[in-house]
Order: structure tokens, then C-alpha cells, then sequence
């Protein structure tokens, strides 16, 4: 798949990313949009829908004509880096510093970047540490080095060579200082600084807190704030971001920059959504907010489809409370056009929202003919394979992606090479073999995805002792519906465990990675779904964990009263019958569907016709994994069966239903004929509720008709 | 690769910028440079394009076509041109081959051009509007390729920056020089005026009825019908047998053919020697016509006649006297005749060829070579003290200075008024100036008598530029009180455009003084122009 498939509304000529940024991807100039005051662009979209791919677009397509610095959230290394001298590094500094050699590489038009203000702070904190020997600070010192541009002059800034400067350093080390050596090194920075570079540096720290104009005072403050505790060293980290920004604004302002450089620079931070984004965001926002403008234009990705929490203050989420309708600008590329952001009024002091400087960019969905372009990029190379496997690879793709890109990607790929059984089920894809990387090994298709999909990426928060079973949790959970049902299961699952993780702890895991919710299921995405169910049936041989959970869920509502309600399935009766599908017989069910059938007398009285079905629908939707399939038989009705008419009819009909609810096959139109030709028959029978009977068999065969699910669901919606 | 194009010289401002001044600075050097390379080929200099190894074209900003005897004189031209760039201007061009060959042809090139520009001299500083602007026009030798130039000129007549209203020049009678005053009279309605061709084939005959052959055409030198009538006229009555006509028969050259058809003229006595023919290869090139000299030189001596009327061009005149002057014939001395051509003979003349002519003998020479020169610095000087010696026989006193007649007087103050321009140098740098040879003289009147006609129709007519067709009508007006005094004499046009009764010199090579030697002044009527040059109407 090539790496901007599906981005053309985001990536081309004068899409949001060239608007933004004054280039297009072949370098033409583009007027700017919005300005000076930026918001920041949040990337949403769950995995596998291409965040990072986008940013790595832009940062190769543009990356050409603009200067733009990419950042990855989610490595380490930075952390790694700022633990061996945690006295003058974190994370933090580390991340700016990379940002600030990334810009200052830059070699198109009007060169790198160079970052005075950044590193005449990065210097003082390094020198503040007081705890080193005067070698040691100085090495640390001199560690910024590379943040000076090559060459002899720092124009504007140093007025006389870098070279006598950084000898000074060096001298520091051999004469005994008597004052703390961030004197020394301010006093050798200050003095080499031209007039010019003196401003800048005054007009920069001058701002600092404290330090009331004065560019030592505030370098001075900065350096002593970031060996203080936690809350004063972010204030620090804060300031020096800033001064980053200021230095990119700074080399687009003077002289040269207006003549040589055109369009904005770019800051691409990828998993922005973990600490170190969130970290490098919120000053930001905060700044921008306070009318401390710069022309960074920042994309940063975000799972959480709210884009994070830490964009809201204590009840910005509410939709009844003062803060309602503060919510960020939420921006789908689909809709075409451009975001038309402008910050909102009022905010201003202090209290106002980090979201009222964000718009929510929605990641794009492959659209059903953007699926099928890609799934046939790789089905072409396969002159035998005739057009139905084609079609039936493209279906199976429409029904588990979802749209989301890397599905497609990886189900077009491993389908490519694999020979599909002509009347498999979408199960039978999930099980195509694919290689990945380097590996020499092949792998199901299913556990690829659910690698790059789940295993890749655990959430943040998740705790480090489950971090192991994580999968396993939620492969359990593929089986669960509501919360409780999740919940009873993760009990059973975890009772030898001390620490346990919650099902609604899960749930709230689940969103922040970016998985959507579904009301009726507690695994909210289909194709998620449908990869862990593979998963907990193949756990243990035979399927006995499948089995197992089921039959717990089955049993938990084994207890109660047949009638009692349920939320999802209309009664606990047809709740438990629906894992008693999933996993054992089907003559169960029908006896009791017989059983709850309005006209026989029994319930009549209490329940409709309509709920009748309802329940139907519910049970039915079982998912039918490994064992033998024997649905198309009864349901046309090809396989004797004891009891009466009525009893046969109901079976037909449940089987019927259950083949044309499950969404990992094409319904078969046979199928869907009989459905309707039962529903009506039962309806002629019965002397009650024929009438809903018939309504319904029109209803339903409409849907089958349309290739609509039967009964509607968030998490089926795509389908169709 | 537009992209490439984009992003490497247009991306930002910088690069916008050099960019522009590159393209500007590459265009300018390309087009300089083209100028030199695809120019230099085809263009000699502005207006002047290289043709057949030719610089054929129309120039008046200086261009000395190679030619290194006009320099200066083009030069001054062109700074004339100049000078009254920013007043109400026509232009007159001067058509004649700017490129000859030979030492002599230059010199009287540079003779012909100081005419034109001493007149444009003097008519800018007249108070008369509008001022002259002069512009040389070369047809390339012989005329060959005068069609171009005529296309140029015509452009020129039409284009109200130029405002082209005469045409003059023309100094050789050649079948392409008439092919050209055709054109630009009879086809384009340009007005022209003929200096210093003599031939009768361009001239308009003078009729009362029928259409004249030339539209718009003036000429200021006596035809040469004219000038064998004066000559005749001069010598007295020559009896036939005395004569014998030396004729060159090349094709295509008028000015022979008619000088020949002048001097074929009617004689009274018995029949002389018959015509001796030769043909040259050209106008300047000798050939082996000497040869044919020596050969007509012991036929002219077996026989009576004594006067020989040579029809030929000067350079084979030069020759055929040489060659006489060789062939000895117990003692007979000759004088050859010969018509305005060889105005310019002496200039041929070398220090041998001198002592030819003079012979061995006691100091008359062997050969006297005469010819009508069209006008002669010494000519009213003389011609006044003949008349005054010639009155004082007739009346025994010396005659007062107000009868001295005005054909005489007014043309000799004409002339020391232009001898006066010459010798104080007023006119700037133009080359050392011969007055002898006519050239300047003639030409000089030429341009003078358009200048008058320019006059003379703006003055008649609405707008600072007269139209072409009221010069071209103001010849016919040129006479009586509208008369040209001329340096040559008084030019007093007749309905066919040609001077009445214009005087011309009768002059001879003197071996002594190896000079011309002004011998006097002949009236092609028989006698001098009527009072107030009023012209008579038959």
C-alpha cells in the first residue's frame, strides 16, 4: 500500500497540510491559513488508521520544502538519556534538543534553523547543576555544542568566533572557579554576544518569572528552577520550549528569513497522546492561549477519539454543565473544505481550556471503493484467481476493517498470496498466512493484526503486571456484552491474581487506546472483535476457553428468573441462550424460543410478538466459531427434525436468522428467501401477532435484501 | 520538472529576485550578443543590411559604408540630422553606390556628398520651415540592387516620422538607375531630382501633349543632346569630314548611348570617317580596349578628321587619348570631345599618362582632351571677364558693374558664398573639398533646388510637412522669379522638369599645368539663358 493511500483530501495541493504549511508536496507556494494565533492539529483516530504513516508523509513530502522536526512520543530513549545525568537533563530537554537539531539540519531554503535562545538555556541548566565535579558540568556543557550552527560565526548572536567561545568553556574546566561556574559560562555566553544576539537573549529570559528584564537574572532563575522540585522544574522545561519557538519565529522574522524562507516549519510529534506529548503540548497551548504566538505548526497524533484528557478541565466534558459546548473544533477530512478555526472568545485567565486551542483532526476511514482500490493492488498479481474470490476478499475486508487502513492493508496483503476456500467464512481469512519484516516464518494474518493492533501499543496507564496477559484479558472479554457480563468474566479470569484489572478499568483502557464503543458489545470494534474471538477459541485446544466463558456467562444467568430483564437481550432467558448457542446446542434454544413463543399459551399474555422476536434477533447473533456448521441445512429446512411443525419452523427460522446475523459471510440469498417465507408461514398459524409477523418478515427480508445487519449496531454500522 | 523549475528559482523571495535579475541580465547579454552574431552578417549598420557582400540600405546616423573618403563628410551629415531631430524635418535621400572600388570613384563619391551636405548646411540656416534631413542610400554598384532601396525609401515616404520627400543623387546613366527613377516616380509618386545623370533616356522629353516619362522628375544638368549642342555651338560650325565618333557599345549603359545619338547630330560637308566602334567590359574596367585604341588610333590617322567625339566613360577616354597620343601620325594634333562623364578625368590622370598627352614636341600637346564639364569653379569668373572684353570691344569702354548680366553674377556670388562655407570650415569637418570636379557644385544644387521646391509647397500648403505630390508640383514652378541660382547657374525648370538653357563648361586637360583647364562657357540654346530666366514657351 503506498504510504499517503487515503490522505488525498489531507495531502493534496491545497488540502489542510499545504495550507497550513504554504508548500505543497511539490514545493509551490500556498497562502496561509490562519495566523498568527495557531491551534495545534490533533491527528485522532485509532490504531491502525494511519496517524503515524500521515505524519511520515508529511515529513517526506514536505519535509522537502519546509523545515520540519519529527518526534516520537513513545520511545524511550529520551527518558533513557535524561536518567544518566538526571540532574541537568529530563525528558524533556532531551525531546527539545532533538527538535532543535532536526530544525537546525534543515538544508532548503534559508538553511537551518538556529536555536540561540534554546541553547543559551540549555547551557545554563546545565551549568546549574551544582552537584558535579566542574569537569563534569562542563562536558555537560559543552553537550550542546551541536545546538551551535557550523561554521565560524553565529550570525547575530556570537560577535566573535564560536571557536573562542567554546575555548572559554574549556578554560572554566582548568582554572579554580571561586563563584558557581553558571556564572562563568552566563558571563563567557553574555559577553561574546552581540548587540543584536544580546537583545534577543534579554528580550527572551527578560520574560522569564523573576527575572524582571534581565536575560542572566532569568537564565539564573531558569537553571536554579530546574534542579528545584517538580512543579519548578516544568516551569523551566515550559520556558525553554518556548524559547525553542521563539528562536524558530526569531529566524522567520529577520531580514533573511522573510527573503529565504516561506511557508512554516513544522513540529510532527507521533503518540502525543503519552507523557512526553502531553508534557510538550500543554505549554503550548497554554502559550498560545496567553497570546504568546508562534508559526510552529505542531500535528500531533492522539488515540482517544476526544483527542486526551488532559486537553479538559474539570467538567469541560459535561454537556449540561457552563462548560458545554467548549469543546475542541472537530474536523473530518471527509467533509471536505477547510477547519475554519478561530480561538473561541473569553478564556484569557488562566482557567480556560487547553482545548480551545486544539482542532480534532479525524483520521480518514478508507472509504468502500478506497478499499477495494487497495485490496485489488494486491490481488492483481493473481491472473488464476477468479473475480468471485476477488469479490469475496473484498467483502470480508469491507466487514472486519472497518476502514481502517492498516486492516486493509495487512487482510489485502496476506489474501494476496493465500487460496480462499470459495465459500468460507471471513474466519477463513483471518487465517491467511503473511510475512512480516524480516521474518522467515509466515503467521496468520489475525495474530499480525492483533500484534501491531493491541500488542504494540498497550495503553499508557495500563499497569506493568498486566501488561503480560493484557491480550489474554481481552480476548475473554470478546465474549462479554455488557459491563457486568465483562466483569463476571474477569473475576473467574483473574481470581488467582492479587492485582486485578476491572472490566470497567478495561473499558476505560480500551478508549484511551482508541478503540470505539459499542452499547451491545463490550469489545466495541467488530474487526477487533472478531480477532480476539479467534484468539480465546484457539487458547486452548479445542476451543475450551471459548467454551468455558460462555458457559460461565451462560450459568451467571442460569440463576435467575427466565423472565428476568435484560438490558441487552430483553430477558436473562435469552441472554443465557445466546451463549448457550455460541458454544453448545442449538435445540435448546429452539425449545425455548417454542417455549416463549407468544401464541402457545405460556407467557402469551405478557409478551409481544414483537419482543418475541427481539429476543430471537439476540440469541441468534451468537457467533458461530469452530464446530460444525449445519445452519444452511436446517434452516432450508434439509435436516429431519423431531417435534411438531411449529417446533421445526422455529428452528428453521432461528437457524435462518443466525446465518444472515453473522457477519463473517455474505448472506446467502436462499437464505434470505426462506426467512421471510417462515416468518409468514408462523405468522399464518397464529392466531396472534400475525400482524407483527408479517411486518417483520418484511422488515427483515428488506434488510437481508440490502445486506443490512437485522438488528443494528454502533459497531455494524459500516456494513451495508 | 515545473516543480523542479518552481522550487529552484521561484520558492521564495530571494530566489524570485535573483532569479529576475539573472533572466534580465541573461536576456540583455543574449540579446546583445545576438545582435553581434545574427547581425553581423546581415546588418552593417542600422538600416543597412549586408547583401551580395554589399552594404545595401538607407542610413543618416553616420554610417560610412566602408567607405573611408566619407567618413568625415557622413559624419557631419549625420550630426546635422541630429541637431534638428526635434524640429519639423523631411527627409531627402541621396541614392548613389556608396561602395566604389576605385581611388577616383571614392573621391568623387566624397565630392558628390559634400554637395548634399553643404546644401542641407545651408538651407537648415535659412529661417525656412522644414528643416532638411539627409540620409544616404546605397543601391550597390551600378545600381544592381536598387529595387531593395527603393522599397525602403517608399516605406520612408510613408511614415510620418521620416517624412521622405525628394530622391536625389543618381550619377551614372545606367538602364537599372532609370529602373529606379521609374519606380520612384511613375509607381511610388516620390519626387526626384536627377544631378549629375546626363543621359536624354532620363529626362522627360519636352512636349506639350502627352504623358512625360518620368512623373515628378527634375533634373539639373543639361542633357547630353544639350551638352553636344552646347559643345557644338562652341565650337562653331565643324565640317563632317573633320570629325570622327568613337562610340562604346556595351550594353545597357544610357549615358553612352546618348552621348553617341548627340554627337551623331547632323554636320554640314562632305562625310567623314565612319563610327569607331569598341566594347568595353564595364563602366571602370579597361578590358583590352586598349588594344582596339591603338588599332582606331591609325584608322582616325589615315584619315581627314582631326576632332574626334569620344562616346565613352572616363576611364576609356583616358585610355583612348593615351593611345592616340601614342600612335604616331606626322605631327596631326586632336582634340577629343567628350561629354560631362569625364568631368572627373584628371583625377585618372597619373604623372606618365601627363606626359603622353603632352607629346615630344614644342610644347603643344599632341592630344587635347575637351569635354563638357556640367559646372566649373572658374567658369563665372572667366565667363565675366569675356563678357566685359568682349564689351569693351564692342563699345569702347569698360562696361559698369550693374550691367554685368545676372546669369552670370548671381550664380558667381552663389558660388563664392558655398567657396567661403568651404574655406572657413563653418560646416564642420568634411574632408578636403575639389570644387574642380563639379561634383560638389551640381549636387550641391540639387539639394538646393529641393530645398526651395520644399519651401516653396509648405508654404502653399496646411502642416508644417508638405505632402509628396505638392514638392513633386513645385518643380514646374521652379523658374522665372521662383529660378535656383545654382553654383552651376541658374536652374529654371521647364514643364518636363529639365533646366532651360543651363550653361555648361567647356573645359580641357592641360598637360602643362596637368589641370583642367577652364576653356569656356557653352549655352546649349546658342546663346545665354533670357532675362530673369523667364522660360520661353516652345
Amino acid at each position: 500500500m503506498l504510504d499517503d493511500f487515503g490522505f488525498d483530501k489531507l495531502l493534496d495541493d491545497d488540502g489542510l497540510v499545504a495550507r497550513l504549511l504554504g508548500k505543497t508536496r511539490s514545493g509551490r507556494n500556498r497562502k496561509l491559513l490562519y495566523g498568527p494565533d495557531l491551534p495545534v492539529l490533533l491527528l485522532v483516530g485509532g490504531p491502525g488508521t494511519g496517524k503515524g504513516r500521515l505524519l511520515r508523509c508529511v515529513r517526506g513530502d514536505f519535509g522537502r520544502h519546509v523545515p520540519v522536526a519529527r518526534l516520537d512520543c513513545a520511545l524511550t530513549g529520551f527518558r533513557e538519556e535524561a536518567g544518566q545525568h538526571p540532574r541537568s537533563r529530563s525528558e524533556r530537554t532531551e525531546a527539545l534538543r532533538e527538535i532543535a537539531l532536526q530544525l537546525g539540519a534543515w538544508q532548503g531554503d534559508g538553511g537551518g534553523i538556529p536555536v540561540p535562545r534554546l541553547y543559551a538555556g540549555l547551557a545554563a541548566v546545565a551549568a546549574g547543576d551544582r552537584g558535579g565535579t566542574v569537569a563534569d558540568v562542563v562536558d555537560e556543557v559543552r553537550r550542546h555544542d551541536d545546538l551551535l550552527p557550523p561554521g565560524h560565526f553565529w550570525r547575530g548572536v556570537l560577535n566573535r568566533a564560536v571557536r573562542g567561545y567554546l575555548g572559554a568553556l574549556a578554560g572554566l574546566v582548568t582554572h579554580a572557579m571561586a563563584v558557581p561556574l553558571i556564572n562563568g559560562v552566563l558571563d563567557e555566553l553574555l559577553a561574546r554576544t552581540s548587540r543584536e544576539g544580546e537583545a534577543a537573549l534579554q528580550e527572551c529570559y527578560g520574560e522569564y518569572p523573576g527575572a524582571g528584564g534581565h536575560a542572566k537574572l532569568g537564565l539564573h532563575s531558569l537553571a536554579a528552577h530546574f534542579q528545584q522540585d517538580r512543579e519548578a522544574r516544568e516551569t523551566a522545561e515550559n520556558f525553554l520550549f518556548r524559547a525553542l519557538r521563539e528562536d524558530v519565529e526569531a529566524a522567520y522574522r529577520s531580514v533573511r528569513g522573510r527573503l529565504s524562507r516561506v511557508g512554516r516549519p513544522a513540529l510532527l510529534l507521533d503518540h502525543a497522546d503519552n507523557a512526553l506529548g502531553r508534557r510538550l503540548l500543554g505549554p503550548v497551548l497554554e502559550d498560545r492561549e496567553n497570546g504568546h504566538h508562534d508559526r510552529l505548526v505542531i500535528f500531533a497524533t492522539a488515540r482517544r477519539d476526544d483527542g486526551g484528557r488532559f486537553l479538559y478541565r474539570a467538567g469541560d466534558t459535561d454537556d449540561t454543565g457552563p462548560a458545554a459546548g467548549r469543546k475542541p473544533l472537530d474536523w473530518h477530512p471527509a467533509e471536505g473544505g477547510l477547519p475554519s478555526w478561530t480561538r473561541p472568545p473569553g478564556g484569557g485567565s488562566g482557567l480556560a481550556s487547553p482545548s480551545r486551542g486544539v482542532v480534532l483532526v479525524r483520521m480518514p476511514l478508507l472509504t468502500r471503493e478506497q478499499q477495494k482500490h487497495g485490496t485489488a493492488r494486491f490481488q492483481s498479481p493473481r491472473p488464476q484467481a477468479g473475480n468471485a474470490s476477488r469479490l469475496r476478499v473484498e467483502q470480508g475486508v469491507h466487514r472486519l476493517s472497518g476502514g481502517r487502513p492498516l486492516f486493509v492493508a495487512r487482510l489485502a496483503e496476506a489474501t494476496a498470496a493465500a487460496r480462499l476456500p470459495e465459500d468460507g467464512s471471513d474466519w477463513a481469512l483471518l487465517e491467511s498466512p503473511l510475512r512480516t519484516g524480516d521474518e522467515a516464518e509466515t503467521r496468520p494474518v489475525a495474530d499480525v493484526l492483533l500484534e501491531e493492533l493491541v500488542g504494540c501499543q498497550l495503553p499508557e496507564e495500563l499497569p506493568a503486571e498486566h501488561r503480560a496477559h493484557w491480550l489474554d484479558l481481552l480476548s475473554h472479554l470478546s465474549a462479554a456484552h455488557d459491563a457486568e457480563c465483562a466483569e463476571a468474566l474477569m473475576r473467574e479470569r483473574q481470581k488467582d491474581r492479587e492485582e486485578r484489572l476491572s472490566a470497567y478499568r478495561i473499558a476505560e483502557l480500551l478508549r484511551d487506546s482508541g478503540w470505539p464503543h459499542c452499547p451491545r458489545h463490550f469489545i466495541g470494534d467488530l474487526g477487533l472483535r472478531h480477532l480476539l474471538m479467534r484468539r480465546l477459541y484457539r487458547l486452548r485446544p479445542g476451543g475450551e476457553a471459548w467454551r468455558e466463558d460462555h458457559r460461565l456467562l451462560r450459568d451467571r444467568y442460569g440463576g435467575a428468573a427466565e423472565d428476568a430483564p435484560d438490558d441487552l437481550f430483553g430477558t436473562a432467558g435469552a441472554h443465557r441462550m445466546h451463549h448457550h448457542l455460541a458454544f453448545a446446542d442449538a435445540d435448546t434454544v429452539t425449545d425455548y424460543l417454542e417455549r416463549t413463543f407468544p401464541a402457545h399459551g405460556g407467557r402469551a399474555d405478557t409478551r409481544s410478538m414483537r419482543e418475541w422476536c427481539e429476543e430471537l434477533l439476540a440469541i441468534a447473533e451468537a457467533p458461530l466459531i469452530g464446530g460444525p456448521d449445519d445452519r444452511r441445512d436446517r434452516a432450508l429446512g434439509a435436516v429431519e427434525l423431531p417435534g411438531d411443525a411449529r417446533r421445526r419452523r422455529i428452528d428453521r427460522l432461528l437457524h435462518a436468522v443466525r446465518l444472515c446475523e453473522d457477519r463473517t459471510r455474505a448472506v446467502d440469498d436462499a437464505v434470505g428467501g426462506t426467512l421471510r417465507k417462515i416468518l409468514e408461514r408462523i405468522g399464518d398459524e397464529s392466531s396472534h401477532g400475525a400482524e407483527v409477523l408479517t411486518r417483520v418478515a418484511g422488515d427483515w427480508s428488506d434488510r437481508v435484501a440490502g445486506r443490512q445487519p437485522l438488528r443494528p449496531c454502533a459497531c455494524t454500522r459500516h456494513i451495508g | 520538472m515545473l516543480n523542479w523549475l518552481y522550487n529552484t528559482f521561484w520558492a521564495n523571495w530571494t530566489k524570485k529576485a535573483l532569479t529576475t535579475l539573472v533572466t534580465a541580465a541573461v536576456v540583455t547579454a543574449a540579446a546583445v550578443l545576438a545582435d553581434r552574431l545574427i547581425g553581423a552578417p546581415d546588418l552593417c549598420a542600422n538600416g543597412v543590411e549586408r547583401s551580395d557582400g554589399e552594404c545595401i540600405g538607407v542610413n543618416g546616423s553616420g554610417y560610412d559604408f566602408g567607405t573611408d573618403e566619407i567618413t568625415e563628410v557622413s559624419r557631419a551629415i549625420a550630426g546635422e540630422n541630429a541637431r534638428i531631430s526635434g524640429k519639423p524635418h523631411v527627409t531627402v535621400a541621396v541614392m548613389v553606390p556608396l561602395q566604389p572600388r576605385g581611388e577616383a570613384g571614392k573621391r568623387q563619391l566624397r565630392s558628390d556628398l559634400q554637395g548634399a551636405y553643404l546644401a542641407q548646411y545651408r538651407a537648415n540656416r535659412q529661417e525656412k520651415s522644414p528643416l532638411l534631413r539627409l540620409v544616404l542610400a546605397n543601391p550597390g554598384a551600378d545600381y544592381r540592387q536598387q529595387e531593395r532601396v527603393v522599397d525602403r525609401l517608399a516605406a520612408m515616404a510613408e511614415s510620418g516620422k521620416d517624412n521622405l520627400r525628394a530622391v536625389t543623387g543618381f550619377n551614372l546613366s545606367l538602364a537599372s538607375t532609370e529602373e529606379a527613377i521609374r519606380r520612384l516616380t511613375n509607381d511610388l509618386g516620390i519626387p526626384v531630382l536627377a544631378s549629375r545623370v546626363s543621359a536624354d533616356e532620363l529626362a522627360n522629353p519636352e512636349s506639350r501633349t502627352g504623358k512625360p516619362r518620368f512623373n515628378g522628375l527634375a533634373r539639373v544638368i543639361p542633357t547630353n543632346r544639350q551638352q553636344a549642342d552646347a559643345l557644338a555651338d562652341f565650337h562653331g560650325d565643324l565640317r563632317n569630314e573633320d570629325t570622327v565618333l568613337v562610340r562604346d557599345t556595351r550594353p545597357g549603359d544610357i549615358y553612352v548611348d546618348s552621348l553617341a545619338k548627340a554627337f551623331s547630330r547632323e554636320e554640314s560637308g562632305p562625310a567623314g570617317a565612319k563610327d569607331q566602334e569598341f566594347r568595353s567590359p564595364g563602366i571602370n574596367e579597361p578590358g583590352d580596349t586598349g588594344n582596339d585604341f591603338s588599332l582606331i588610333g591609325h584608322n582616325i590617322c589615315q584619315s581627314e578628321a582631326d576632332v574626334v567625339y569620344f562616346a565613352g566613360r572616363p576611364v576609356h577616354l583616358r585610355l583612348f587619348a593615351l593611345k592616340l597620343a601614342e600612335v604616331p601620325c606626322r605631327g596631326k594634333r586632336y582634340t577629343v570631345v567628350s561629354g560631362s562623364g569625364a568631368a572627373t578625368l584628371d583625377r585618372y590622370m597619373s604623372e606618365q599618362d601627363w606626359e603622353k598627352l603632352r607629346g615630344t614636341g614644342d610644347g603643344e600637346p599632341v592630344v587635347t582632351v575637351q569635354y563638357t564639364a556640367p559646372a566649373h569653379p572658374d567658369a563665372w569668373d572667366h565667363a565675366l571677364a569675356d563678357w566685359e572684353k568682349e564689351q569693351r570691344e564692342k563699345t569702347g569702354r569698360i562696361p559698369d558693374v550693374k550691367e554685368q548680366p545676372a546669369y552670370l553674377t548671381e550664380p558667381r556670388r552663389e558660388l563664392v558664398k558655398l567657396r567661403d562655407l568651404v574655406e572657413q570650415r563653418t560646416a564642420g569637418d568634411i574632408g578636403p573639398v575639389e570644387l574642380e570636379d563639379s561634383r560638389t557644385m551640381l549636387v550641391h544644387d540639387g539639394v538646393r533646388t529641393i530645398a526651395e521646391a520644399v519651401f516653396l509647397a509648405n508654404s502653399q500648403s496646411s502642416g508644417t510637412i508638405p505632402p509628396l505630390d505638392r514638392v513633386a508640383a513645385q518643380w514646374l514652378r521652379l523658374e522665372s522669379a521662383h529660378r535656383v541660382t545654382g553654383t552651376s547657374g541658374w536652374i529654371c525648370l521647364t514643364n518636363g522638369g529639365n533646366p532651360y538653357d543651363k550653361p555648361v563648361a567647356v573645359v580641357e586637360l592641360d598637360p602643362r599645368t596637368r589641370g583642367l583647364a577652364f576653356v569656356g562657357l557653352a549655352w546649349p540654346e546658342g546663346e545665354p539663358q533670357p532675362e530673369d530666366c523667364v522660360v520661353p514657351s516652345d
